[in-house]
Formats: C-alpha cells, structure tokens, sequence
C-alpha cells in the first residue's frame, strides 16, 4: 500500500477546498465528517438521473434506484464482515438503529426483575433509549463496572486512568446476576476519549451467560477495521455521516435468526406481504424493519462513502490518524494546566491507539470559553458535555473542548490550533 | 434606545478587532456587581446553557434590578450587558426593549451560533421576571 499524499486526499473534498471553507480547521470528526466529492456525485447523480421510489416500480429507472440500495446491503455487508446482507437494515443513523433494537427486541422480553446493562462512558444514544424501556417494563439498568482507577503504562503516555469495561468484575456480577440480566450495550470506541473496548472479550462474556449483546460503532466504523463476526456480536450499529456519508442514514447490523423476532415498532408500506382489512402478514427482516420510502439517496451516498474508505485503505487511514495523534498529543501535553482525557486501552488490542479524538480542560479557564475563542479562529472543535454527562461525570467534569481530528488533517492545521490555543488560554488567564 | 444601550455601543465602538473586543468583554464581566452568593444555586440557574448562569431579579420601586453570575468569562460577559441593558428598567420598560445591541457591537454573530451561551434565554428569563 502506498503512503497517502494528504494533497491529493484533502482535494476529494469539497468542503476542505472551496474558498469559504478554505481557512477553517475542521477539527469536530466525531460530530460529523466532511464528504468527498464521490459521495457528493452519488446523490446528486441519484436525484439527476435515477430518482424514483424503489421496490414498487415496475419501469427500469426503478428497477435500477432498488438495485442501487440493495447493492448498498451487500457493500455495508462486507464493510463489517457479515455473514449475510439480510443482517444489514438501514436506519436513519445509529441512534434509530439503538432505538429500534431496544423496543422491537429487548422490550418485549423484559420484566420487573430483569436488568439491561450499559455503561457510564455511552453517548446519550445508548443509554437513554435503555433507560425509557427500563423505565416503562419495570426493569432495572445498570452500569457496567470500568476500570478507571487502575493505572496503565504505556510507551506512549504516562500513568493514565484506564477507562475500559471491566471484565473481571463483570464477570463476579454475573455469575450472580446473569440470569436476570436480559441485555447489554456497550460502545466500541468513545466519543468523549476515543478509547477502544474489547468489544470481542465483552461478547464473548456475554454469550457465556446467553445475554445478548450491542455494540455502538458510531466512533468506530471510520477509524478501525469493524468484523462482527470476528466480534462475535449480536448488534451492531452506525451512523453514515460520521464515515464520510451523508446525514440521516446508519445501519443497524443483527443476526438473521434475532433479526426475525423484531416486533417492527414502526408499520407502513414496503414491509408487508398481505394486507387484508384487519390484518396483515409481514415480510421477513430486515425489509419489515424498514417501513415506508427510506432515504435512498442517504443509503446510496452511504455506500459510496464505503468506497471511498476501501480505496484509501484503512490501513492508511489508521497510519495517518496515528501519526497525527502522536504530534498532537506530544504538543498538547506541554501546555500548562492541560488534562487530557484520552483513552490509551487499545494500543495492545489493535495494535493501534485510540482514535484521533482529544478533550481537555485547561485549569482555570471554561471549556465554553476556549471553545469560542477557537472559533474565532477559524478553529471548529466541540464543546460541552459531548452528549455523555454520565462520562463527564466519571471525569469529574461539567464538560471539555474536544478537537477531534480525521486523517485529513494536517500537521499544519495542528500546529494552527496550538497557537490559537495558547493564545486563548492566554487572553483569558488575563 | 435605552440610553444604557447606547453607552455600551459606544464602549466597544473603540475595539476593532474581535480579540480587543472579547477582552473588553471579560472586562465588564469581572467588574460586574456580585450575585450574592446565596443566590448562586439552582432555583436561579438557567438551564441549558453550556457554562452555568445565575440571574437574580430584585423589585425596588417599582423598578426591577438584576444580578447574575455565570463560571464562564465569556457567558459572565454577556451578563454583565444583558444586566446593564435590563437592570432598573420598569416592567414595561424592559417589555418594549427590544434593541439587538449584540448584533450592533459585532458579536451577535459570535455569541449566538450556539445555544451554549444561552444569551437568548437570559433575554427570555428577564422578559418573564418582568411579565411576573
Ligand atoms: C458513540 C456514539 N454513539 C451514538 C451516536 C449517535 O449518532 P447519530 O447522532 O448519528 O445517530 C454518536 C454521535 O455522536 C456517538 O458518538
């Protein structure tokens, strides 16, 4: 594989390039990523020349929009390694995809005594949605047990707090408690840190006390190779635009023979066999989980930004991403008062390294304040609680800056950052 | 315009670039009268900002008067305007005042392109202490 030339991968998008954008620092990935031009032309070239409504027509311009989207199945299919493009339905983003696993699987099953497991370190995302469903069976939720007071040395940072699930004690729970226990979800990387789970040993775990298990690959599915079959896992979900897709589209991944006790929690066209007055008989999953028109072009954009990280290579993508954090992270260290809260785990597992996604707090300065500061620097990071209080919490924080990088990001744009950073910190230590 | 208005549009009129402009900014903030500190809890809280902001009305003569506080510089800026702008009017006075000054001090802009700074709810929680 040949090393990447960042001018010619920065040039595949038109956000990075066009005179407005020009001077920004994209530094929000984990909120969003930019789009190259070959997902742009995708969707544009669906709504010129093939837009119509799919699995219904029977002229060719519809016969081509549907093979389009299913096509999508079988490339999202080998994009994570599953055994079949049945396993794949699409959603509007992972957050529908957690949604709709927690009322049409794991609801159902639940009773007062059962517990949903989930971890203080999720985004909203996959944690509220257990909490609703908790709340309206009587089942409990609760949190995984994390390590975060075992300290870990690694060669490329100091002593750090390990945020990882641990394994040891969940598995003590358990062997207690595994029977009541109905459901676990747990994040494959965090948005808040970066830091990687071993999502294979949590399923492995689970299955070893039958408990189903969903892993949220929302951070995960532009930085890592994800192989559900290698995982092991029964879900597994994402969001389009956080690979380099577009907005309002994901994938929820599940298992054929779990996929086909869905109890679709949303009914329309496109799903049913028969329809007589009073009841229907419904296709088989994953087509009766996705009711009425969906977003066909988000899919068929989608799929061409799977394409898109195929050609570059995640490999690539990874040695790129590396890199960058290691430059970033050897700068921001020497800032003064500076607690970075990165996650550092995954350096054994993947033979790799958090993701590229750095939150921090300056002592004695507000997280909201840098951020705007940054901003008014063309520097476009996050800010807040990062949609994760239970994580802020466990920092001990109300909240952080976050610059969270991409592989196409420069040394340049880092070392841009790191001045308008100072600066800020300067301004407002006053 | 609200003469207090006025004044603070001429204050930043003075500062050109947005760095000056922020550092006036935090100034007005440090300089602002204090909220007593038993105020400070969270039956005075704003919810919904990023940074925490306290606002705490006082009736004095028909009149009303207000403090406030905020654990960010820049957000305890804007209360320190919003203050200014709003504090010894009468109900109807601060009902009919309606003048964008952050829009006429070049940073509307900034300020309002999030939420997080929650410049538009200590408006609306001012507007409802004088609907009260
Ligand atoms: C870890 C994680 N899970 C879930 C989500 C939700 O993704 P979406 O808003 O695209 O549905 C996000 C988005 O920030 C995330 O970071």
């Amino acid at each position: 594989m040949s090393p990447l030339d960042i001018n010619i991968i920065r040039s595949k998008f038109p956000f990075l390039k066009t005179i407005k954008n020009k001077d920004f620092i994209y530094f929000d990935n984990a909120a969003t990523t930019q789009k190259p031009e070959t997902v742009i032309n995708a969707i544009s070239n669906f709504y010129t020349n093939e837009n119509s409504n799919i699995h219904r027509s029977v002229h060719r311009i519809g016969a081509v929009a549907t093979k389009k989207y299913e096509d999508t199945r079988w490339i999202v299919k080998d994009f994570i390694s599953a055994r079949s493009a049945e396993e794949i339905v699409f959603t509007s983003g992972a957050t529908e995809a957690i949604n709709l696993v927690a009322n049409s699987f794991v609801k159902p099953m639940l009773c007062e005594t059962d517990i949903i497991l989930a971890s203080s370190l999720e985004h909203h995302a996959n944690l509220i949605p257990w909490q609703m469903i908790a709340k309206e069976t009587g089942a409990t939720i609760k949190m995984l047990p994390i390590k975060k007071a075992e300290f870990i040395q690694n060669s490329l940072e100091q002593e750090e707090l390990d945020y990882t699930i641990n394994l040891v004690e969940l598995k003590e729970f358990l062997s207690t408690h595994g029977d009541r226990v109905k459901f676990i979800a747990a994040q494959h990387i965090s948005n808040v840190n970066g830091g990687i789970q071993d999502v294979k040993e949590l399923t492995k775990l689970a299955h070893s006390f039958n408990i189903p298990i969903l892993i949220d690959g929302a951070q995960a599915a532009a930085h890592i190779e994800v192989n559900v079959q290698d995982i092991g896992c029964d879900f597994y979900c994402f969001s389009g635009h956080k690979i380099f897709g577009p907005t309002g589209v994901g994938v929820l991944f599940g298992k054929s023979l779990l996929l086909k006790r869905f109890q679709p929690y949303q009914y329309g066209g496109g799903i049913v066999q028969r329809v007589e007055n009073a009841s229907t008989i419904f296709r088989e999953a994953p087509q009766n989980l996705e009711a009425g028109t969906p977003n066909i072009a988000g899919v068929i954009g989608m799929g061409a930004a799977i394409k898109f990280i195929t050609n570059v290579g995640l490999q690539n993508i990874q040695k790129q991403e590396l890199s960058l954090k290691k430059y970033l992270r050897s700068k921001l260290n020497k800032i003064e008062g500076i607690s970075i809260y990165q996650g550092h785990n995954s350096l054994k597992l993947n033979k790799l390294f958090s993701s590229p996604v750095f939150s921090f707090n300056v002592n004695g300065v507000h997280h909201y304040d840098l951020a705007v500061l940054l901003a008014e620097n063309n520097i476009l990071v996050r800010s807040g609680d990062l949609c994760s209080q239970t994580f802020m919490r466990v920092l001990g924080v109300s909240g952080c800056v976050r610059a969270s990088l991409s592989f196409y990001n420069t040394r340049a744009e880092i070392d841009a950052f790191l001045l308008s950073l100072k600066k800020a910190i300067k301004l407002l230590k006053g | 315009m609200n003469s207090q208005a006025n004044k603070i549009i001429d204050s930043f009129s003075f500062f050109h670039s947005w760095e000056e402009k922020y550092e006036y900014l935090i100034e007005l903030g440090r300089e602002m009268s204090p909220l007593n500190p038993k105020f400070k809890n969270d039956n005075y809280l704003i919810p919904g900002c990023q940074s925490k902001v306290w606002l705490y009305c006082e009736k004095k003569n028909k009149k009303l008067y207000f403090y406030g506080d905020s654990d960010a510089l820049i957000t305890k800026g804007i209360v320190a305007i919003i203050i200014q702008l709003y504090s010894g009017l009468s109900k109807k006075e601060i009902l009919l005042e309606d003048e964008d000054v952050f829009e006429i001090i070049g940073l509307r802009d900034h300020l309002s392109m999030t939420r997080a700074n929650g410049l538009n709810l200590m408006i609306t929680k001012i507007k409802q202490f004088a609907n009260n």
